[in-house]
């Protein structure tokens, strides 16, 4: 199937009467990009310069040309076209492809399909040519050089005799060769003996010719991941409502979870895509923990997400894919075994956590062999049920540690001993206690590494706070020394 | 004394509510003990209630106090869900695990969630407290409102999955917000000097659904996991803290 969209822009909508082209200033001039209807029946095509344009028009209306544009609203248009076939691709700068096998049957027959699709295209704005075809080449040619219709006729290899050349998607100078030797249609070249054809005018009008008529195969390379595991339900009536969205969604959900069970997949990341009634989608992605198809569980991860949904003016599609999917055998619930069913709950826990708060908010410490004590901590994603190692501590180590030292004002009577008093966050703590220090050296085989000393000390303060702080350097020159405060005991 | 008939009917009545208020199958309703006699029998469950929210808040002593706690609370296996907002990071440091350690707590028994809103910090602790399975929940560097309070207490009361609110530090016992927990605690360090560096606090039960407020000068004990009431005195004055001591 073969569509072709008429370049224009969306903010040239406005649409004044009266011939109307795009033009972009390009080298050697302004020339014209696209043109309308009005102004290609006074005689102006694309590729002409503004001037020539002018003079042949006076009144003709312009405005300048977006290509970026342009190539993100068919990238949308790509992804709308999804709520059609999985397998939609982006066709040059002006078209877009879809494979359409096994999908007719979902709208009654491909002819249905295809007056469907151009009915919507029409009513967001768009003049579309479309064409379907047992074959991409046959489909592109009939788009574009055949006459009016939707679909390419039953008979296709007759009426794709009388087109162009130019209908084979060959390269400008090859088309001009052809029509040096007078080759002007499909009719001409189709029966000529191949070998001489492809010496004179390059292997490549031998190559398109049998894409066409479908003597090699031409795969679509989907824009989209297709997933192998969707479901899809499509509304009589646009849907807007936050409920109806919800209800849905858990339909969908129910439909994926039986699909997924039968095969023995549990999903790893979903996405719900909305296709909208104006030709915009909308993606809303979950993950998992661990291959999970328990719909009720995978609705709640969605209820957080769908209030992000935006229906503008109502949803026609939507679509729900398992993109990631891992092997899940069945299992049945224990009567008896409450601890594993604890240890699922968890999981869910977690995803239902990481889902909202995000995964990177969501984590657990393990332990690592360091004596730094801010490196002895390393943060791991969640895993249940799998113990790690364990901190062995001789020496007391505080129970809350500052992310980083912080710089205190410390008077100790020697250099070598404990504070007497400190300032820590404008407060000044007399020191009644104090035991160490215990001195960790830095760790000389990493590179980069702090290479001073810090004497720890735990001390208490008047009011029986503990503290532990450290003095960091000044064996050298002792106005190197620094007291820094690193944690809280209690 | 009564008739005998309505002692059978109220102990009936007990059988009733018992069954009726049973949790989920395998669900500890035991209170957490906290391994002192003294302190577990002036609290009206027999030890701290365990499907309940119990608020912990001091100047220093409080985190100290709050893991013997929750020690106390999970044993050696339970799983903990510790939420923390990140004002924590900056104003009390981040929990740590080594220190932790010295309390019985160890690393994979905790899962840390963190967020910049309180809201999602309730949000976190409330599923936690649905989810049967968890032996705690933490709430850490938050100042929830009533409804918040009731909220959690309610969904505590069904799971019987004990939480704690850790709130930011404050220099006086004044409570300001009203709440919901089944208790409050403020918690004050003293001096340890002549305690073996054994931690020493005192703790002041301000509000005790069912109980009377009360106070206890406490010690943990690293060997027994148990806090203990401190010793008395050379000079005669008893454990409990008097103000003018």
């Amino acid at each position: 199937m073969r569509l072709t969209k008429k370049r224009h822009s969306a903010d040239h909508d406005w649409r004044q009467d009266g011939p109307f082209a795009l033009v972009l200033p390009v080298s050697g001039g302004i020339r014209i990009q696209a043109v309308d209807s009005a102004a290609a029946s006074e005689g102006i095509h694309p590729g002409m310069t503004l001037a020539d344009a002018r003079a042949l028009l006076p009144g003709l209306l312009i405005a300048t040309a977006d290509p970026e544009g342009d190539a993100r609203a068919l990238a949308g248009l790509v992804d709308w076209c999804g709520c059609y076939t999985p397998f939609c691709a982006r066709d040059g700068a002006d078209g877009v492809i879809l494979d359409i096998s096994g999908c007719a049957h979902l709208f009654d027959g491909e002819d249905r399909l295809l007056s469907d699709l151009w009915t919507r295209l029409k009513r967001m704005g768009l003049t579309a040519k479309i064409a379907a075809a047992s074959t991409p080449g046959a489909a592109w040619a009939w788009a574009r050089y055949g006459g009016d219709g939707l679909a390419l006729p039953e008979n296709a290899r007759k009426s794709l005799m009388p087109l162009s050349v130019s209908a084979l998607r060959l390269v400008p100078e090859a088309v001009e060769r052809l029509q040096q030797l007078g080759l002007y249609c499909i009719r001409d070249i189709i029966d000529l003996p191949r070998a001489p054809l492809a010496r004179r005018c390059g292997i490549a009008v031998l190559d398109r010719l049998d894409r066409v008529f479908g003597k090699t195969s031409e795969p679509i390379s989907p824009t989209r991941p297709t997933a192998e595991w969707r479901t899809r339900l499509a509304f009589v009536e646009p849907i807007g409502r936050a409920e109806d969205i919800a209800l849905a969604t858990q339909k969908l959900l129910e439909e994926l979870c039986d699909i997924l069970e039968r095969h023995g997949r549990g999903a790893r990341q979903l996405s719900l895509v909305l296709y909208r009634v104006d030709g915009t989608t909308q993606t809303i992605e979950i993950g998992t923990g661990q291959p999970n198809r328990n719909s009720e569980h995978l609705h709640r991860l969605f209820a957080e997400k769908l209030g992000d949904a935006d229906p503008g003016f109502g949803i026609e599609v939507m679509i729900l894919e398992a993109t990631v999917t891992d092997s899940m055998s069945a299992y049945q619930l224990g009567v008896q075994d409450h601890r594993v069913d604890d240890n699922r709950r968890l999981r869910l826990l977690i995803d239902r956590l990481c889902n909202r708060l995000g995964s990177k908010d969501v984590f657990q410490v393990a332990p690592v062999a360091s004596h730094i004590p801010e490196r002895a901590v390393k943060v791991r994603p969640p895993v249940t049920g799998l113990s790690c190692d364990q901190w062995i501590m001789k020496q007391p180590r505080p129970i809350r540690l500052l992310a980083t030292p912080e710089a205190i004002d410390a008077i100790a009577p020697l250099p070598n001993v404990a504070p007497a008093c400190f300032t820590w966050r404008r407060r000044t703590h007399h020191v009644r206690n104090a035991e160490g220090p215990e001195r960790i050296a830095p760790e000389w085989w990493r590179h980069n590494a702090d290479r001073a000393y810090r004497d720890y000390y735990r001390i208490e303060d008047q009011d029986g706070r503990c503290f532990w702080v450290f003095r960091h350097g000044g064996y050298i020159e002792i106005s190197d020394m620094r007291w820094y405060m690193h944690g809280f005991f209690a | 004394m009564p008739p005998v008939g309505s002692v059978v009917l109220s102990e009936l009545r007990r059988t009733i509510d018992n069954i009726e208020k049973a949790p989920a199958y395998g669900a500890n309703t035991a209170p957490i003990s906290l391994g002192a006699e003294e302190i577990d029998a002036a609290l009206p469950w027999g030890g701290l209630a365990r499907g309940g929210l119990h608020e912990i808040n001091g100047e220093g002593g409080s985190f100290g106090f709050h893991a013997g706690l929750l020690r106390r609370a999970i044993g050696e296996k339970g799983y903990v869900l510790w939420c923390r907002h990140s004002i924590v990071e900056r104003d009390t440091g981040l929990p740590y695990g080594p220190g932790m350690a010295h309390f019985g707590l160890k690393a994979d028994q905790f899962l840390f969630v963190r967020s910049k809103h309180a809201i999602d910090i309730l949000w976190a602790m409330e599923e936690g407290l649905r989810t049967p399975g968890l032996a705690a929940v933490v709430g850490d560097g938050i100042t929830p409102d009533f409804t918040a309070t009731r909220r959690l207490q309610l969904a505590a009361e069904a799971t019987n999955i004990p939480a704690f609110i850790l709130l930011p530090p404050r220099p006086s016992q004044q409570f300001v917000h009203p709440s919901a927990a089944l208790t409050r605690w403020y918690i004050k360090t003293i001096s340890s000097v002549e305690t073996e560096k054994r931690m020493r606090l005192r703790a002041d039960l301000l509000r005790c659904r069912g109980g009377a407020p009360k106070n206890w000068i406490i010690e943990w004990h690293e060997q027994t996991l148990c806090f203990h009431l401190a010793d008395m005195l050379v000079d005669g004055a008893n454990a409990t803290y008097k103000e003018t001591a």
